[in-house]
């Protein structure tokens, strides 16, 4: 295996409720090549944003990180003390969260949110963060970048906002930058401007990036590979042209045909039937059984594994037969 | 930022105003003669007349209500009947006492209430927290001079050292301020919390945590400061109530201050203290209040550039 | 929209849910019976002298012992839980109506009314209540009917305040508009459609008004300018043990416990109601 920075294995979270134990991420495992980017889709409340704490060891109680491992570059994290763990958030994996009107601190300066993050990680003096801060506003595109650097975040449009959030992220030059959902928040047009930063910022640094989004456009505008989520499993994980090309899970399907203008066909706008089931009644057999056009006596009494060769698994019992290395 | 301020002044100017209309006419329109009671039963209704025409009380209320604001602008708030001295002679003697007992008290009520509200919040639920908000609803229901007359009982007169009357030495001023700021540090410590657990949601939190800030700097910059607004409003309500309650705790603990001389007046009716005194405590309430919106433009910068909000 | 009937019955199905508020009703309900059944409850005449008692430790006969005129300490702090409560209940009534008119009028009128109202409030709000109180007190003299008008006519501005956000909620509501455009008196729209959509900040305010009242009272008959003496107050008893707390703890200890437990109870209670009725808190 090449250059690994990221490696989660069998991942799962679980949050212990007056309803019972909710398993709210379930043995998710995959890895993250240096400058590589992953796409991670699912309709919300999939487990998308609790796997990003998950890897950042942040799950809020009552949830838990019951079992697997997140290795950063080697290092394992589930477990790691809290004071280790400080030193490699924001240094080594950064985060850009999707709400850039509330994820700034409402009471400080965009400047010294940004230059305190690079002085949490880096022995220098305030004077010099603040340079740094400043070139970095530069950096990812905001007019009068002084007058910005004074100002507190309530001033600042949400694409202002978030192109903030985004140089507070890269002012450590992290190995890994998760992106949770950070355009959904904006316009489309500032959306466009802003994934086009990312992009243009990811080639620079050579950041790995987690692209993490309910929309199928952004992912193929983003992704190199993409891991399909529904209630907190992968249903599907393969390469991004390979998703888009022959996508297998019913799910993925389903969701294609949700965009207009994408694989589905007869231009009319689909709908997946029902809705994601709650985390305390869950079916018995597959997940996505009680929606799935396909299901059969079997889909609904047992639950499926991943299926399928190393560079296209599925969580369907239609591809069973597949098998390791199967052709497709 | 400027007509803000002129406006909170003037405001404050008016609110005073009020208060002294008030208190004259609550104080003066009012049965039982003062001067009778001065005198004693035997003294003869000629006297009484002559006295009461030398005090100025035979002139129409309104009139005197005007010579004693003017002499109140001039720092002259009349004569004490009884003492026969200057009304802002007393005060001035009396009001390092309570100033010095309140201030100190308050501060200690801050600090204890500060710690105990953030240690609270971020163990919330825990046995720890629990056991805090127990006491602090103790703390917040228990009248301060009972807590006065418990201290007095169970600490002052176990350790000798530590005296139960006066402020004379450093180790006096102990039994007075808790008395005094147990209150206060309970209702600062529950506000704290409550505050600090609104904040403690917001993303901007989680923010500051995946960017590997320490715990440390995480809690007392970027949540205690966004939980502070909350705070100081309680904070400017307190001081009000704390000039009151001092009252109480000076009588207790025999301490000369503001209270005791208001309290001792009143018993003897001794009107102009009387006004005196709660014109002093309105005037420091009053400032309280419009430094405390004053803070508020301080603290948050939203206020401050974005002139008046809520 | 729901119903008042199915408001209040939410409301307390939602109390009921709160062991705290529960415990703390369950006081309330002792103290009120306490205080009504007094002469029935206690076991001596509480101004009964009996000089041999003088300061007696407490012992089967007199549970909490007998002040310095041999009077049972027992008996005078049920006597006290009377005037306690009977001021904080008498005292908040009389704050609730001028508080509830003074705030309906600032946010029904508005415009000079409402800043003239307005201005009164923080005129009323920004003096701590126990020094106007006192000063009203020392102009009336000490007195149980005193304490009352006291203590009532000086605590209206929070009630005041939270009524006028209420109304001023409430007229932008269709309803109440639409009763305008039919022509209905502003006093009807006031008593009719105003008051029981206020109602539940008035019970709120009243229950959290009495323990701050029951404090108010304890202070003032402590500085002896509360009830008159020889009737029994928990802050005039308190007042009275200050020349004997050397050797007689016990004395100042009962006294304070009962306000303690008053006030913990009413606080607690009216928390629970708080979130019981604020609409805003329900989903």
């Amino acid at each position: 295996m090449a250059d690994t920075i990221l490696e989660v294995r069998d991942l799962s979270i679980t949050f212990f409720t007056k309803q019972g134990r909710l398993p709210t991420v379930d043995g998710l495992s995959f890895s993250l090549e240096r400058g590589e980017t992953l796409g991670i889709v699912g309709e919300s409340g999939c487990g998308k944003s609790m796997t990003v704490n998950g890897i950042l060891q942040m799950v809020p109680p009552p949830g838990k990180v019951t079992g697997g491992s997140v290795k950063l570059a080697g290092e394992e994290l589930v477990g790691m003390r809290e004071r280790e763990l400080c030193k490699k958030r924001g240094r080594d994996v950064a985060v850009i969260f999707q709400e850039p009107m509330t994820s700034l601190d409402p009471l400080m300066t965009c400047g010294r949110q940004i230059s305190e993050t690079i002085q949490a990680h880096k022995k220098v003096s305030r004077k010099e963060a603040d340079a740094r801060a400043l070139e970095l506003i530069e950096l990812v595109g905001i007019p009068m970048p002084e007058k910005i650097f004074r100002s507190v975040p309530g001033r600042l449009s949400g694409g202002m906002r978030q192109r903030i959030v985004i140089a507070m992220a890269l002012c450590n030059d992290p190995g890994v930058l998760i992106c949770d959902e950070p355009t959904t928040a904006l316009d489309v047009t500032v959306q466009a401007q802003i994934l086009g930063l990312i992009d243009e910022l990811k080639e620079k640094f050579g950041t790995a990036v987690i692209f993490i989004t309910h929309d199928l456009g952004v992912i193929r505008q983003m992704a190199d590979k993409v891991l399909v989520m529904y209630v907190g499993q992968a249903v599907e994980q393969v390469d991004a042209k390979e998703l888009f090309a022959n996508p297998l899970h019913p799910y993925t399907q389903g969701l294609m045909r949700c965009i207009p203008g994408m694989d589905g066909g007869d231009g009319d706008l689909h709908v997946i039937d029902g809705a994601v089931p709650m985390l305390y009644d869950l079916p018995q057999g597959c997940l996505f059984a009680p929606r799935c056009p396909y299901a059969d006596e079997r889909c609904r009494k047992e639950r499926p594994g991943l299926y399928g060769p190393e560079g296209h698994r599925v969580r369907c019992f239609r591809c069973e037969a597949m098998g390791e290395g199967g052709a497709v | 930022m400027k007509r803000y301020l002129v406006k909170r002044v003037l405001l404050a100017l008016g609110i005073l105003f009020s208060i002294s209309l008030i208190t004259f006419f609550i104080l003066n329109i009012m049965p039982g003669d003062p001067v009778a009671l001065m005198l004693g039963d035997t003294a003869d209704p000629n006297t009484i007349e002559t006295v009461r025409h030398n005090l100025g009380m035979d002139k129409p209320y309104l009139q005197q209500y005007l010579e004693w604001i003017a002499g109140a602008f001039t720092g002259d708030l009349g004569t004490s009947y009884f003492q026969r001295k200057a009304v802002a002679g007393l005060l001035a003697s009396a009001f390092g006492y309570t100033a010095r007992l309140a201030a100190l008290s308050y501060l200690i009520a801050l600090a204890v209430g500060l710690a105990v509200g953030i240690v609270s919040a971020l163990n919330r639920g825990t046995l720890l927290d629990r056991g805090l908000m127990t006491l602090t609803v103790v703390g917040i229901s228990a009248p301060s001079f009972w807590v006065a007359i418990i201290l007095q009982i169970f600490i002052g007169l176990r350790f000798k050292a530590i005296p139960i009357e006066g402020l004379d030495s450093p180790i006096s001023y102990l039994l007075p301020c808790i008395s005094l700021g147990l209150r206060y540090a309970a209702s600062i410590a529950r506000i704290t919390r409550t505050s600090m657990l609104e904040v403690m949601g917001q993303d901007f939190i989680r923010t500051a945590r995946a960017k590997g800030l320490s715990p440390a700097r995480t809690v007392l910059v970027h949540m205690f400061r966004n939980a502070l607004v909350p705070i100081i409003t309680v904070v400017g309500t307190d001081i009000g109530t704390l000039f009151a309650g001092s009252m109480l705790t000076e009588s207790v603990f025999n301490i000369q201050g503001v209270g005791k001389l208001l309290v001792d007046n009143i018993t003897k009716r001794d009107i102009p203290v009387v006004q005196g005194c709660v014109i002093c405590v309105a005037v420091v309430c009053v400032a309280v209040y419009l430094i405390v919106d004053l803070l508020y433009a301080a603290v948050d910068p939203n206020i401050r550039l974005g002139g008046e909000q809520a | 929209m729901l119903t008042y009937q199915g408001y209040y019955r939410e409301s307390w199905e939602l109390l009921k849910k709160d062991p705290l508020a529960m415990i703390s009703l369950a006081v309330v309900v002792v103290l009120v019976v306490v205080a009504l059944f007094a002469p029935l409850i206690a076991p001596y005449d509480p101004d009964k002298q009996v000089l041999r008692q003088k300061l007696m430790d407490p012992c089967l006969e007199h549970w909490f012992g007998c002040d310095e005129h041999g009077r049972d300490i027992l008996s005078r702090c049920i006597y006290g839980c009377r005037v306690s409560l009977s001021v904080g209940l008498v005292s908040q009534l009389i704050a609730t109506v001028i508080g509830y008119f003074m705030g309906v009028c600032a946010g029904y009128f508005g415009g000079k009314v409402d800043a003239a109202i307005s201005f009164l409030i923080q005129v009323f709000s920004s003096l701590p209540d126990l020094l106007l109180a006192m000063a009203l007190m020392f102009a009336l003299g000490s007195g149980l009917l005193n304490l009352y008008i006291s203590l009532g006519v000086l605590a209206w501005s929070r009630t005041a305040r939270l009524i006028r956000g209420t109304v001023l909620q409430l007229k932008e509501k269709e309803y109440v508009r639409s009763c305008k455009v039919d022509g209905g008196g502003d006093l009807r729209i006031i008593l009719r459609h105003l008051l029981p959509n206020c109602i539940p900040t008035l019970i709120i305010t009243i229950t959290m008004g009495i323990p701050s009242a029951i404090l108010s009272e304890a202070s003032l008959s402590f500085l002896g300018l509360g009830v008159r003496s020889p009737m029994a107050s928990w802050g005039s008893m308190i007042a009275a043990s200050q020349d004997y707390f050397r050797h007689k703890a016990f004395y100042s200890l009962f006294p304070g416990l009962c306000i303690i437990v008053a006030v913990i109870a009413f606080n607690t209670l009216g928390d629970g109601l708080r979130d019981a009725l604020d609409p805003k808190l329900r989903k």
